[in-house]
This record gives C-alpha cells, sequence and structure tokens, in this order.
C-alpha cells in the first residue's frame, strides 16, 4: 500500500491543477462569449458589402478588376496561417498545422507562407521552413484596422501580378461543439461566390432596379472589392479567435473534469492507505500490550 | 416601390451597428459632396467620403462621424457602410487634438504621402468639428 504521506502530497498537486484548469476555463469561457459577440457583430456588414458586390456585378460592370482575375503567369502563391499565440486549446493549434502542411504540399509553385501566432512560429521554425512573415504580436481581440496592413499588403502585391493566388487558413467556427480547420481563397475573389450571389440576385427583383451610382458603377466596384477582401479576411480572423477561445474552453474543461477524477481516486487510496495504517498501528499496540501481560 | 411610409436608416460598421432606426430625412457626407434623403427616395449606390452624417428624427437631430465607405438606397431602407463611425458623444476631444497634432507631423514627401497626411488631418479635423459643436 502506498505511502499516505505520498498520496496527500499528489492530491493537494492534483488540486492545485484543478484550480488553475478550473480558472483558465471560466477566463477562456467569458472569452469565448466576447469574441463571440465580435464576430457576430461583424455580419451584417460582411453581408451588406456582398449584396452590394452583387447588385453592382448584375449592374454589369466589367469585372477586370486585379482583384478578379487570374495571375497565370505567377508562380508565388502565399498561405496565411492563423494560429494562436498560447497553447493549452488542445487540438486547435495541431489540426491547424497539419492542414497546413497539406496545404504546403498541394498547391502548386513555391508557397510564401505568412504565420500569425508563437505556436505556428514556433512550428515552423522548428521544422527549418522559412516564413515570409512571423506575427506574434496580433491582438487577442482583432480590430478591423488591425487586418488592414495583411490585405492592403496581398492586394497590392496580387495587383502587380506578384502572386498567383492568397490562401487563409484558419479554424472555422461552426458551433460551439464542432471547429474546422479550413483553408479559403482569398485572391483572386473566387467566381463561385460571385456567381452564387449573382443568381440570388437575378432572382429576387433586385437585379432590375435602376441605381443612381456615384461614381460609376466600375469605379465602385472597384473601391467596393479591396473591402470585401478586408472583411472577409477580418472575419477569418475573428472566427479563428472565436474557436480559439472554444478549444481552449473545452480542453480545460476535459482537464478539469479529468482532475476531479483523479482527486477522487487519490483519496480513496489515502483512505484505504490511512485506514490500514491504522489497524497495523493498532496490532502493534494489542501485540505489545499481549506480550507484557 | 415604396413598402412601408418611414424611411429607415442603418449605419454599420465592422464592429457593430451603430443604429437602426426610423428617420424623417438623413444627410449623409458623399464622395464628392452631401447628399441628402427623403423617404421615397428613388435607388442609390453612393461612395461615402470622410465627413458628418446628419439623421433627423422628429425634432431631435443626431450627428455622427463617417469614414468612407457606401451607401445603398433601396425600398426605403437607407445603408449607411463604413469602417469607422462615431457619434457625437462618444469622441473624446483629447484624444483627437492628439490625432490631429499627429496628422499634422506625418511626413508629406511623396504624393501618396501628402495624400495620406491630408486625409488623416481630414479625418481628425471632422472629428474635432463633431465633437465641438453642441
Amino acid at each position: 500500500m502506498a505511502n499516505p504521506r505520498e498520496l496527500t502530497k499528489r492530491r493537494k498537486a492534483s488540486r492545485n491543477i484543478r484550480k488553475i484548469t478550473r480558472t483558465m476555463q471560466l477566463i477562456a469561457t467569458s472569452r469565448f462569449q466576447k469574441a463571440l459577440t465580435q464576430a457576430t457583430a461583424s455580419k451584417p456588414y460582411a453581408e451588406r458589402i456582398t449584396e452590394l458586390v452583387s447588385e453592382l456585378s448584375s449592374a454589369g460592370s466589367a469585372s477586370d478588376h486585379p482583384l478578379l482575375r487570374k495571375n497565370a503567369d505567377a508562380k508565388k502563391s502565399v498561405l496565411l496561417v492563423i494560429t494562436s499565440n498560447r497553447g493549452l486549446c488542445g487540438g486547435y493549434n495541431s489540426g491547424l498545422l497539419r492542414l497546413t502542411q497539406e496545404k504546403l504540399q498541394s498547391l502548386a509553385g513555391p508557397v510564401e507562407l505568412h504565420m500569425v501566432g508563437k505556436k505556428g512560429v514556433g512550428y515552423f521554425k522548428f521544422l527549418g521552413r522559412e516564413m515570409a512573415r512571423q506575427v506574434t504580436d496580433f491582438p487577442d481581440t482583432p480590430q478591423f484596422s488591425d487586418v488592414d496592413p495583411f490585405a492592403s499588403e496581398f492586394m497590392e502585391r496580387y495587383s502587380t501580378g506578384e502572386y498567383s493566388a492568397v490562401h487563409v487558413v484558419f479554424m472555422q467556427f461552426i458551433s460551439a461543439a464542432k471547429q474546422v480547420p479550413t483553408c479559403i481563397q482569398l485572391l483572386p475573389l473566387s467566381k463561385d461566390d460571385e456567381d452564387g450571389s449573382e443568381s440570388e440576385a437575378s432572382s429576387s427583383s433586385t437585379s432590375e432596379t435602376q441605381y443612381d451610382f456615384s461614381p460609376n458603377p466600375e469605379q465602385l466596384l472597384a473601391e467596393l472589392l479591396p473591402v470585401t477582401v478586408k472583411i472577409r479576411m477580418f472575419q477569418c480572423f475573428t472566427e479563428a479567435n472565436v474557436s480559439e477561445q472554444v478549444s481552449r474552453m473545452v480542453a480545460m474543461k476535459a482537464a478539469t473534469d479529468a482532475a476531479d477524477d483523479m482527486i477522487k481516486m487519490l483519496s480513496r487510496q489515502y483512505n484505504r492507505a490511512r485506514q490500514s495504517q491504522i489497524t497495523n498501528e493498532l496490532l502493534d499496540i494489542i501485540g505489545g500490550a499481549e506480550a507484557i501481560a | 416601390m415604396a413598402n412601408t411610409d418611414q424611411l429607415r436608416c442603418q449605419l454599420i460598421t465592422p464592429d457593430r451597428q451603430v443604429f437602426d432606426l426610423e428617420a424623417d430625412s438623413v444627410i449623409f457626407p458623399a464622395h464628392d459632396g452631401e447628399v441628402g434623403i427623403l423617404k421615397n427616395r428613388s435607388p442609390l449606390l453612393h461612395k461615402l467620403g470622410i465627413g458628418i452624417c446628419r439623421v433627423g428624427t422628429g425634432q431631435s437631430l443626431k450627428r455622427y462621424y463617417v469614414d468612407g465607405g457606401f451607401a445603398h438606397m433601396l425600398d426605403n431602407t437607407l445603408t449607411l457602410l463604413t469602417e469607422n463611425a462615431q457619434g457625437q458623444d462618444e469622441i473624446d476631444t483629447a484624444q483627437v487634438e492628439e490625432e490631429l497634432t499627429k496628422a499634422e507631423s506625418l511626413p508629406g514627401g511623396s504624393l501618396s504621402e501628402i495624400e495620406g497626411r491630408s486625409k488623416a488631418i481630414l479625418r481628425a479635423k471632422t472629428k474635432l468639428q463633431l465633437a465641438r459643436r453642441n
């Protein structure tokens, strides 16, 4: 039977760990709710912008905008990966990094890797792969203006024909129980989406509406497309943030539960050990008394 | 065309919906001057500039700072999409003054730098103008 003193020590350690994981769970829960509010708040804007784009493209403006055009002769493509800065969030980062590895192999031509988050940076540093950009100080609650430098740079370099495509790997938030590592194509703005929204627009009566445009539709579209890219990217970041918090919440809940089980088991062992120790001592005393008598 | 008799006006930024209310009249800063909207206006799609958006409801007139974006009017619903919007009482004068001095000290070497600087100055000045108005 194990030493009771040893068991108490272990039980105490488990209790302390439980306290920590429990606190982290609570923190993650509150952060998750905040992040979710933020993600939902950005939805109306994104939806309206997409609507405007579809209305403009149904107004018949030419779509040879540099952001829609395919850069066939460009070799390089970009992969932007959004990982977390902190660990202890279950399979969040490993899932993302696995998808990143797959994408690195499946994308044609050289891939420029842009990494956000300490975890991803650490991983690829360990692998010895070159990264075009390492961002480790991205704020926990991303603001629209934080996304600006990335989006502007990508759009500018895409427009000049340097990149053939820009992809973003991030954790898509489907529900509190399900998040999926996802890779979306940011540039060129995918035709699928446009077709989808265009058919939507033509099915409703809005496509026949005669708008007052100012400036002309082509210029408006040229203004609108960069905003579309930015808001999409912003949504990737906010969604990644929500997923990170929810992963951490789930991971910490599991850890707290495991600590609970551990404490229970250790308590039982300790009680048994204590009992048998007492029995042994009693036997010793009785034995001693009998020997004297 | 009109399916409601009231003009509905929304101001939306990526971070939040600033307001969504029934208004009598709205004046927003377009890229080339101000545009006034009353109910039953024909559909419109305009680019916004930096300026002050005025929303009149009943007796009161509310003012908001608007930083570029788009205006969309359809079926008596006016949607203003902008990257940044602030209500009159949300502006911190001291902070904006600091912004203004920072904007004024920006480098103005190249043409794009000058453009960026004058935009930053305009932003700060518009905010100040709004904050100081009572």
